[in-house]
């Protein structure tokens, strides 16, 4: 399982974007153990319908926003379709962390400047 | 259910004995044996069943047996969006423990347009949710429901393109703002509010729909109330991303929060957020109340349209009591049209639910509901204060 670590592309770019959509309000080493169910997308109180649609808007952004500021490309074996898909599966369980996410997103995306072990900058 | 409760109930009480001491399996006899020679308490043996007891009927602990046996299982593909849950439910003073499961599985997803910030796509799933309560009178507020669906999305916006240069600066920046350890000296450096502007202009209003036919089987848990549902769904999510957009700053239900925010300084202004913005819910659907014994008593069992309607709202209070202090809410409507009069008299033909929630990160958290929501013909308010952990 990898770590969740700021020199890892998707973890960061995973951190900023959400803290940028107001999902929460927290400096990166705090971010990583957050659960689903403490952001702003997930009301407890709604059905899960309702929930899994707030979810799949949130993937989409997320989507546009790695592929448009960040110019990441998808992994060789992804496409939009398993991106999204992979990443609104972790949205939709409240017991899953911004970390499970990044490392999904690690999963499908190759960002720009991203080497083969990770390393940034 | 209680005799299912029983078999449960050994069943864990065994999955944990083995948790808890894995080297060599002792009965509560023994370990109250051992501490007998220390304490010389006859009565050890009774206290150790009663706390053991009390540990095995926390949710937390069966959700921690839970998650050891199944973590593996769940491995499997078809299984891996499975969730099952122990909760504690409360109805006016009484609580009860029961189970919360839900299972969506996206058989096939295909994409039309992929353009830029624009896509659409149809989606075929399978989907099953609800509660079950073990003393199923503390299971008011939900029925069962499992079903198919095939659904059309299409999202429009969010974000405008970056060049490459700006891409990498960016990338930079963000390096630089994820050493910084303390979330006010990141809200407050200039670094951070000069990124934020910088990529508030590259976001706008992004726009999600998805209209869906779906056929379910709705139920009271014991399944003696069952209706089988058809009809089409359409959800509606609008954000504002952009803070500076007018959507944003027409989000009138955020005001009161921007303000809170402002006053306990956790914004340097009043921001109303455009991310906060309701997500709806529309629906349409056809009822068979053929096996609803009420119904059949009143000889009511003929197929009906109703109309569903769900509106979610969630957003930030303050940063500033101990971590982020969020409030959320939820209304849901559900009407029959057409309904006779026997069943208007009865106020069957509709129904309502409200529910909403002040939250703290904590888990520390103040609720209050009312209404019902279909099959359940009590109306109560449930007004709850307590701490919230995990459930």
């Amino acid at each position: 399982m990898p770590e969740w670590n700021n020199n890892n592309l998707a973890c960061l770019k995973t951190w900023i974007h959400l803290k940028v959509l107001n999902q929460y309000d927290k400096v990166f080493k705090d971010a990583g153990s957050l659960k689903m169910n403490q952001l702003t997308f997930w009301n407890q109180s709604a059905s899960s319908e309702l929930r899994s649609i707030a979810a799949k808007t949130i993937c989409i952004q997320l989507d546009n926003m790695f592929r448009l500021h960040d110019k990441a490309t998808y992994e060789s074996g992804s496409n939009l379709e398993l991106a999204t898909e992979n990443m609104h599966t972790i949205m939709t369980n409240e017991d899953n962390t911004i970390a499970d996410l990044a490392f999904i997103v690690d999963d499908n995306y190759k960002f720009r400047g991203e080497s083969d072990d990770d390393a940034l900058l | 259910m209680t005799r299912y409760y029983n078999i449960l109930f050994i069943v864990l009480l065994t999955v944990l004995s083995f948790n808890i001491y894995p080297q060599e399996t002792l009965s509560l006899s023994e370990i109250a044996n051992d501490f007998k020679s220390f304490i010389g308490d006859s009565s050890i043996e009774d206290e150790l069943q009663n706390i053991f007891k009390e540990v095995l009927n926390d949710p937390q602990t069966l959700n921690l047996v839970l998650k050891e046996t199944f973590e593996k299982v769940k491995q499997n593909n078809f299984l891996k969006d499975l969730d099952i849950k122990f909760k504690t439910f409360q109805y006016d003073s009484a609580s009860a423990i029961g189970l919360a499961y839900s299972y969506q599985k996206a058989i096939k997803t295909s994409y039309m347009d992929s353009s830029a910030a624009s896509a659409s796509g149809l989606n075929f799933s399978m989907h099953t949710n609800g509660n079950v309560v073990f003393v199923k009178r503390y299971n008011p507020n939900d029925f069962l429901k499992s079903g198919i669906s095939i659904s059309y999305f299409n999202s429009n916006g969010g974000a405008v393109e970056m060049t490459n240069e700006l891409s990498d600066s960016k990338t930079k920046i963000e390096k630089k703002l994820s050493e910084i350890n303390d979330i006010d000296s990141l809200n407050n450096s200039p670094l951070w509010k000069n990124y934020l502007k910088l990529v508030t202009q590259h976001l706008t209003t992004q726009i999600f729909f998805d209209f869906s036919l779906q056929a379910n089987l709705e139920s009271n848990q014991d399944f003696s109330m069952k209706n089988y549902a058809y009809g089409a769904s359409l959800g509606v999510d609008i954000k504002a991303w952009n803070r500076n957009s007018t959507l944003a700053q027409l989000n009138i239900l955020d005001w009161p929060f921007a303000i809170t925010r402002w006053l306990t300084g956790t914004d340097d202004n009043i921001y109303p957020v455009g991310s906060s913005l309701p997500t709806f819910l529309f629906n349409i659907s056809y009822v068979d109340p053929s096996s609803d014994p009420l119904r059949k008593s009143l000889n009511e069992t003929k197929k009906y349209p109703r109309l569903g309607f769900e509106g979610a709202f969630k957003t930030l209070v303050s940063n500033s009591f101990g971590g982020s202090l969020f409030v959320s809410a939820d209304l849901r409507y559900f009407k029959e049209f057409n309904a006779s009069s026997v069943i208007k008299n009865l106020g069957l033909n509709d129904s309502f639910y409200f529910a909403v929630e002040l939250k703290q990160e904590n888990g520390l958290f103040v609720s209050y509901t009312t209404g019902s929501l279909p099959y359940d013909l009590r109306t109560d308010d449930v007004y709850a204060i307590g701490f919230n952990y995990g459930f």
